[in-house]
Order: C-alpha cells, then structure tokens, then sequence
C-alpha cells in the first residue's frame, strides 16, 4: 500500500507580509526654564527685573535699604511636570539670609507646558553688608 | 556660579523627595557700596517737663544708631546724605518719630524733648487733646449762653 505523501505549497511562495512603521509614541521633552528675578527694594517700593536672555547688570543699592527677592520659571517643555522650586538671598560673605520653597510640605505643584509658576517672595532682608549680594535659583522637576 | 551641598530632610519647610531633574541658577542682583555723600547727626534729648537730660535714649535711623549719654548727648556719624526720619526710643517715654536733614561733611544739630507715657507718641500730641478741650469749654459756654437767653 502506497503511503500517504503530502505535497502541500511552498509557504515561502504563498505569503506575502507587510510591516508599516506607523505611530510612534513618546513622552516628551520635560524641562523647566528660568523665566525672570525680581528683587524687591522695600524701603523705596521699586521693584527690579532681570529677565532671562537679557542682559543686566546687578542693581545698586544703598546700605541699610530692606529688600526682598522671587524669580519666575516656567514649564518650557512639553509635558505637563511636577516641580518644586528654591530660592535664597545670599549675602557678601556667602550666608544665605533667607529662603524658601515653594510649595511647602512634601507634594509638588503640577505645572502645564507653557505655564509660569513663581518662587515665593522672600525678605525683607536689611542689606547691612557692603559688596555683592546673589539670588540663587533651584529647580526640581519630574514628568507628573 | 555657586556649587551648593544641600542637606535633605526638613529644609525650609519642605519635606524634601528629590526629583528627577535639577536646574540651578544664581543671578548677581544687588552690589551695596559704602556711601560717599554722608554727614553726622547729633544732639540731646531732654525731659519734656523736667528739661532734664535723659540717659539712655536709642537714637536710630535704618542700621545707624547711637545711644545718650547721661548728659543726653548723642552722635551719628556716616549717614548718607538726604532728608531720613529718626527715632528717639526709651522705655516709659513716647517714642518720638523726628525728620533732619543730612548735608555732606557736615553736622545736623536735632535736639528733642520726650514726653512721658508708653507707645508711639499720640498724632498731633499735645495740641490735639488743647484742641479738644477747648473746643468743649466754649461749647459748653454757648449752651449755657443759648439756655439762659
């Protein structure tokens, strides 16, 4: 008895496939920019703005004036992110004078793209010390 | 630019949970220089009764101050030049609140009298209390007038 003898198509022949490359998915670019500093003379009432690609030079203030400082960033990336922001008034002799996060407690703000957020406003200070006084700017930002 | 350390944990308020990202920065924002322009202040402040000099007196404008002696003398020197509000502060005195005016390299003279009592001193004191009662007394003159007429 002759056996049975299967001689199906060739597979290779039979098939055609196709693979498109169609949708990519990513998250985005995160980044938060420095947008601006104000420092704040309180004894005069005049505020002073250095704004981010501009160029400025530090105010000049008479000793014994009492001053208060914020700056402005924002979310210049293009999701939405989770920030926590720190800013502190630095005296000639290095030795932050005041300072403060923003927001208090542990959760972070959540902050759109294209949305400013700012620093709290800290001081007043007394300038009670000849020489350059700094605002230093912190950022800490995650993808929310 | 400032390389800082920071300590995490309770700072500034905040429970600190680093995140992912960091950005720092620090702008130089304000220079204080030493004045040029200054003049000095001096004076007594005396008792407004007794015109005794009174010891003791804190004698401040902004960071500058200056305490009498027992002859009630006082000196600020290195003032910036300009028109600054002084103020004279002693426990069981009103706190008198005086503007002087400061000229380069030279001496403003600013004698003041304290009065008794706790506090800042009453606005328009003593006139406003003179004004007062005397604007009661011929109240009470033209009633009396009005009642017996």
């Amino acid at each position: 008895m002759p056996g049975i003898k299967f001689t199906g198509p060739k597979l290779s022949q039979s098939i055609n496939e196709k693979t498109w490359g169609a949708i990519m998915v990513s998250q985005g670019i995160a980044d938060m920019c420095f947008g601006s500093c104000q420092i704040i003379d309180e004894t005069t009432g005049e505020d002073y703005i250095f704004r981010e690609g501009e160029p400025y030079d530090p105010i000049d203030l008479p000793y014994g004036h009492e001053v208060g400082a914020s700056f402005l960033c924002d979310n210049c990336g293009e999701v939405a992110l989770k920030v926590f922001v720190y800013i502190e008034l630095i005296d000639p002799d290095g030795v932050a004078r005041a300072s403060a996060w923003n927001p208090r407690g542990s959760i972070p703000a959540s902050i759109n793209p294209g949305v400013g957020y700012y620093s709290e406003n800290i001081g007043p200070v007394t300038l009670d010390k000849t020489g350059l006084w700094l605002v230093y700017g912190r950022l800490e930002y995650d993808i929310a | 630019m400032i390389v800082k350390e920071f300590v995490f944990g309770i700072l500034g308020g905040r429970i600190t949970q680093d995140l992912a990202n960091t950005r720092e920065k620090t702008w130089d924002a304000i220079t204080v220089s030493q004045p040029v322009n200054v003049g000095g202040i001096k004076g007594h402040v005396y008792h407004k009764e007794t015109k005794e000099p009174i010891e003791g007196v804190v004698v401040s404008f902004q960071l500058y101050s200056d305490q009498t002696d027992p002859e009630g003398y006082y000196e600020i020197t290195e003032i910036p030049v300009g028109t600054h509000t002084f103020t004279f502060t002693k426990g069981g005195y009103y706190i008198a609140e005086r503007d002087a005016t400061i000229y380069k390299d030279e001496w403003t003279t600013l004698d003041v009298e304290l009065t008794p009592g706790e506090g800042p001193e009453p606005s328009g004191f003593p006139w406003l209390w003179v004004g007062l009662g005397t604007a009661a007394a011929v109240g009470i003159v033209i009633a009396k007038k009005r009642l017996s007429d």
